[in-house]
């Protein structure tokens, strides 16, 4: 038992200090790090154009020799990045080793370690218990000291990861204050990490969220072979079976529990393997609840966390009911993950393609966005079914590319033509058009006196005389200060 | 009695001499209607939301009869109508309303109601000068001037029916209740809206039309054209219509099914002409007293549903001519319709599962900006399939679950569209109402729209009739079902 657990009624202030001295101590100072990340977000509204620059800080942690732990979101879109030590005010040049948008985790390494010698690697150790008391350790505010808050664990459980948009994984929740530029910083207990402080909810006052050693470990395995695969997705939309007319209709037994399998998504792990309307009862031998719960260490935990566990590659066992009979199957976890298609994008080059000042870009979270901070709800809905509902709807895959027109250049040889913004190609003289590469193919290759730019949706086309826009192209490219025309 | 008559007249004359008010025309052609109306609880439609009032204006027309605006008469449960904007307040009823053309006529029966008040003078269109409206405020007739500002080609929120709104600068305020506006003494509009400054007035002509219409044998109702179309500016796309020299007409993307047009124009015609006015590329035509205008006025001014109207038109690079029988398209004839017409949701009380057709008022029970707060789905079938020709199959929604432990796991699915019911599929409740008479063995199975989460729900057969008994007991809701009026069967 700890010292610091001995304290019965002492305050939060108290704690912070007692255990902040011990670390200090062990000098745990050293070892957490200021993170400046100058960074360029590209424009995919303006895709030829630089992005936005600007200066974001964050905290970051020594995990081994020459690896720095911290937030992909602190390092995201980096073009520099500087490192700062604990009363040292040299700026040390960073890189971005490895970065994971699906669990919001990165590590850099120092381009000259050798300001690493001596500075102590942080060690891990596994879930906090609940109630337990932890501390947090980070440069908050972009403050140039190292400064430190403390609370309690007050819940473990599955939760959005923001930073990706699409992804959830296991979450420690504590009351510990964690604000802008604690992010990437180590959550400490017993001197030991238990997780990286990384968001916080705006809705609840006093509400840390740090991602657990569970997803970090998960992190660094898959690191293991030099390359980040992702989290593995199964691939099933299951839903509780709280109602027992549902259990018995799915010939159920009064004892047996499980989730039913309501969808499977298309290109998916388990799309081959699992029907729809089998009962998930067991995965990898933990019984699931009617709840879609598992029981692990103590904690009841959304069954997809057994999934978390496991790498790309590796394979689940379930035990389900089919038919009403019971059977045993297993799937491996493929490559395939929709989500990355789904989440906002990072450090990527947009694509686009000009031809006689129209823009085309592909359909995906960040050209959706270019609409404006209303565009779930003020865009073509056409759009968000395509992209987001069509899909589960049909059946088909997530990543089904799609190609649309974002903007137009005016010039004389398309202002006064039809236009359509906002909109999903369908076809250009007459050939089926998903990509970018496919649209600048068949617009540069015809013959025909027109270019006929069919959309998905409501009939309409643009029309545009050939020979004039393949003569005004390059004098829009000019005129509009344009350096390329495309980046397929 | 007889002296106490000739009192009371002695002392309204003193008391008009009193205030030296000039005598007006339009205040005996001018009544204050009151309505006590009262919508429906969208989302709980056995019942109905608070009561609440309008107070509005009429203008009397010949026959005994008041126009008013019919946007005000929805969901009336009291009508009352009040000469010289004084008591006594005299019951009315409706003689005849066409929600599309906003306009309805009401009546008082006791015909002496009617002995002291003259029926107005409506112009043959918005011509004149000096224009200004009347209205009345605690018991005085109200004028103020209006300037003419501009035409616009309106769409009325009722679809489909399209209108000049002549819209004038004015200073009176909080107008748009029926106000007529006047030329000298004839009525040349009534104020439909009113935006700052702006009141928008629906045309005499208009009116002229609907009060023709109504003493017709049968009412025809308006004419909408039933297209989607684009523009034609382009020399580029014109001449890959088939158009030689300058771009003219509008190109023709789409027909709505069961409109005037459906079967008569296809995609990538050009609409050149129209009724003899020729229409030009971005789809305005040259009105004989307003100048351009969107050519969707062609169909509804001066037409009814059943006219045929003539149409020029460039088809894969010649010109074609035909006559085209107006129709008219009503709200209820789409998928997800705009209005109900007086008529009570549709719903069915199922184990505490409360379902209900689909229209536009229950979306926007979702408030102000309902467009925005609605769930995502629902938005994305209002915006891409609202306007489907569906005369009878409608969306089916589950709009609330009542909790009990019959139908627990369920009671976080709102909002989502029911497919089947025991296999059957479901395009209105009274569908549904016979699909659940045949249960699957032992259990209701109900499936939705697949969706991220729960998209079939399994009921038991045997204690659903108890169990919604029990249910509809607890919750106090006083009847099971209602189905539309005159559906037995949403089948397509």
């Amino acid at each position: 038992m700890s010292m610091g657990r001995l304290i019965k009624m002492g305050s939060m202030v108290t704690l912070a200090l007692f255990c902040g001295t011990s670390l200090w101590a062990q000098g745990v100072e050293h070892s957490v790090v200021k993170i400046v990340n100058q960074y360029n977000a590209f424009n995919w509204y303006a895709p030829w154009n630089s992005g936005s620059t600007g200066k974001g800080t964050g905290s970051g942690f020594l995990i081994s020799k020459n690896r720095i732990m911290t937030n992909a979101h602190v390092v995201s879109d980096s073009a520099m990045l500087l490192v700062f030590f604990h009363n040292d005010p040299t700026p040390y040049p960073a890189k971005v080793k490895a970065i994971g948008h699906d669990c919001d985790l990165a590590v850099l390494e120092l381009l000259d370690p050798s300001r690493l010698e001596g500075v102590p690697a942080l060690e891990f150790n596994g879930l906090p218990a609940i109630r337990s008391q932890v501390f947090t350790l980070g440069y908050p505010a972009g403050g140039q000291r190292l400064s430190s808050t403390a609370g309690v664990v007050s819940r473990i459980e599955m939760q959005s990861y923001v930073h990706s948009g699409v992804d959830q994984h296991l979450v420690i929740q504590t009351d510990a204050a964690i604000n802008p530029g604690n992010s990437g910083g180590p959550v400490i207990q017993e001197g030991r990490v238990i997780g990286v402080a990384f968001q916080g909810n705006s809705r609840l006052e006093n509400m840390g969220v740090v991602i657990p050693v569970e997803v970090i470990q998960h992190f660094l395995t898959d690191l293991e072979d030099g390359t980040y695969d992702g989290f593995p997705e199964l691939g099933t939309i299951s839903v509780k079976l709280e109602n027992p007319a549902a259990r018995a209709y799915a010939g159920m037994s009064e004892s047996e529990t499980g989730i039913r399998v309501e969808g499977l998504v298309r290109s998916c792990s388990a799309e081959k393997i699992l029907k729809h309307g089998d009962i998930v009862t067991h995965i990898n031998d933990y019984p699931v609840a009617n709840d879609g719960t598992i029981s692990w260490q103590g904690l009841r935990l959304d069954s997809l966390f057994l999934i978390d566990q496991l790498q790309m590659g590796e394979t689940v066992q379930l035990k389900i009911i089919r038919d009403k009979h019971p059977m045993e199957t297993a799937v491996p976890l493929s490559h395939y993950n929709p989500n990355p298609w789904l989440a906002k994008r990072y450090e990527q080059r947009p694509e686009y393609y000009i031809y006689a000042g129209l823009v085309f870009v592909p359909l995906n979270r960040e050209t959706l966005e270019t609409y404006g901070q209303e565009w779930y709800t003020g865009i073509n809905q056409e759009l968000i079914y395509d992209f987001y509902y069509r899909p589960i709807e049909k059946n088909e895959p997530f990543n089904t590319p799609f190609v649309m027109q974002i903007r137009r250049l005016d010039h004389a040889v398309n202002a006064e033509e039809s236009h359509f913004l906002y909109q999903i190609i369908d076809t250009v003289n007459g050939q089926k058009i998903n990509t970018l590469t496919e649209l600048a193919t068949a617009l540069e290759t015809g013959t025909s006196p027109q270019q006929v730019i069919r959309f998905k949706y409501g009939n309409t086309f643009t029309v545009l005389d050939r020979k004039k826009a393949d003569a005004a192209h390059p004098e829009i490219l000019k005129q509009y200060g344009i350096p390329k025309d495309r980046n397929l | 009695m007889k002296k106490r008559n000739l009192l009371l007249a002695l002392l309204i004359g003193i008391s008009s001499s009193v205030l030296a008010r000039p005598d007006h025309p339009a205040e005996s052609q001018l009544v204050t209607v009151r309505v006590t109306y009262q919508n429906w609880n969208e989302y709980r439609p056995w019942q109905k939301a608070k009561p609440g009032s309008r107070r509005f204006l009429g203008v009397v027309v010949p026959g005994n009869r008041i126009l008013v605006l019919a946007q005000h008469l929805d969901d009336a449960t009291l009508i009352q109508v009040e000469k010289f904007d004084r008591p006594p307040r005299v019951p009315a009823r409706i003689v005849h309303s066409d929600p599309q053309v906003n306009l309805a006529l009401i009546t008082v029966d006791d015909p002496s109601f009617f002995e002291d008040l003259t029926p107005v003078d409506i112009a043959d269109s918005v011509e004149g000068d000096n224009y200004y409206c009347a209205s009345w405020n605690s018991g005085q007739l109200v004028t103020a001037s209006c300037r003419w500002s501009r035409v616009v080609v309106r769409s009325s929120f009722v679809p489909h029916f399209n209108y000049a709104g002549i819209y004038f600068i004015t200073d009176l305020k909080g107008g748009g209740l029926g106000e007529p506006v006047f030329s000298g003494n004839k009525l040349v509009g009534l104020g439909r809206s009113q935006n700052n400054d702006r009141l928008i007035v629906f045309p005499a002509e208009m009116i002229q039309s609907y009060l023709q219409a109504v003493d017709l044998p049968e009412y025809p109702g308006f004419a909408h054209m039933g297209i989607g179309w684009q523009i034609n500016r382009g020399l580029a796309q014109a001449k890959y219509l088939g158009l030689d020299g300058l771009p003219r007409g509008i190109r023709i993307r789409s027909c709505i099914e069961g409109g005037s047009a459906d079967g008569f124009l296809k995609t990538d015609d050009l609409l050149l002409e129209l009724d003899g006015h020729p229409i030009d590329s971005q789809g305005d035509y040259m009105h004989p007293r307003y100048g351009w205008l969107d050519h969707k006025l062609i169909a509804a001014e001066g037409h009814y549903a059943g006219d045929l109207i003539p149409a020029r038109v460039l088809r894969e690079g010649k010109e074609i001519t035909m006559e085209i029988p107006l129709k008219n398209i009503p709200p209820s004839s789409a998928l997800i319709p705009e209005i109900r017409t007086g008529q009570p949701p549709p719903y069915l009380i199922a184990g505490g599962l409360v379902f209900r057709e689909l229209d536009t008022p229950y979306l926007q029970a979702w408030g102000n900006e309902w467009e925005k707060s609605i769930p995502a789905r629902l938005r994305i079938y209002k915006e891409m399939e609202s306007e489907n020709h569906s005369p009878d199959a409608r969306l089916i929604v589950l709009a609330d679950v009542f909790p009990d432990p019959y139908n627990l796991g369920y009671h976080d699915m709102a909002q989502n569209i029911v497919t089947r019911v025991n296999g059957q599929p479901i395009h209105s409740i009274a569908d549904m109402e016979e699909a659940f008479k045949h249960s699957e063995g032992s259990f209701h199975v109900i499936e939705f729209v697949p969706s991220y989460g729960l998209s079939k729900v399994i009921l038991d057969a045997k204690e659903f009739d108890s169990a919604t008994t029990r249910i509809m007991e607890t919750y106090q809701i006083p009847s099971r079902i209602r189905l539309r009026d005159g559906n037995t069967s949403g089948k397509k």
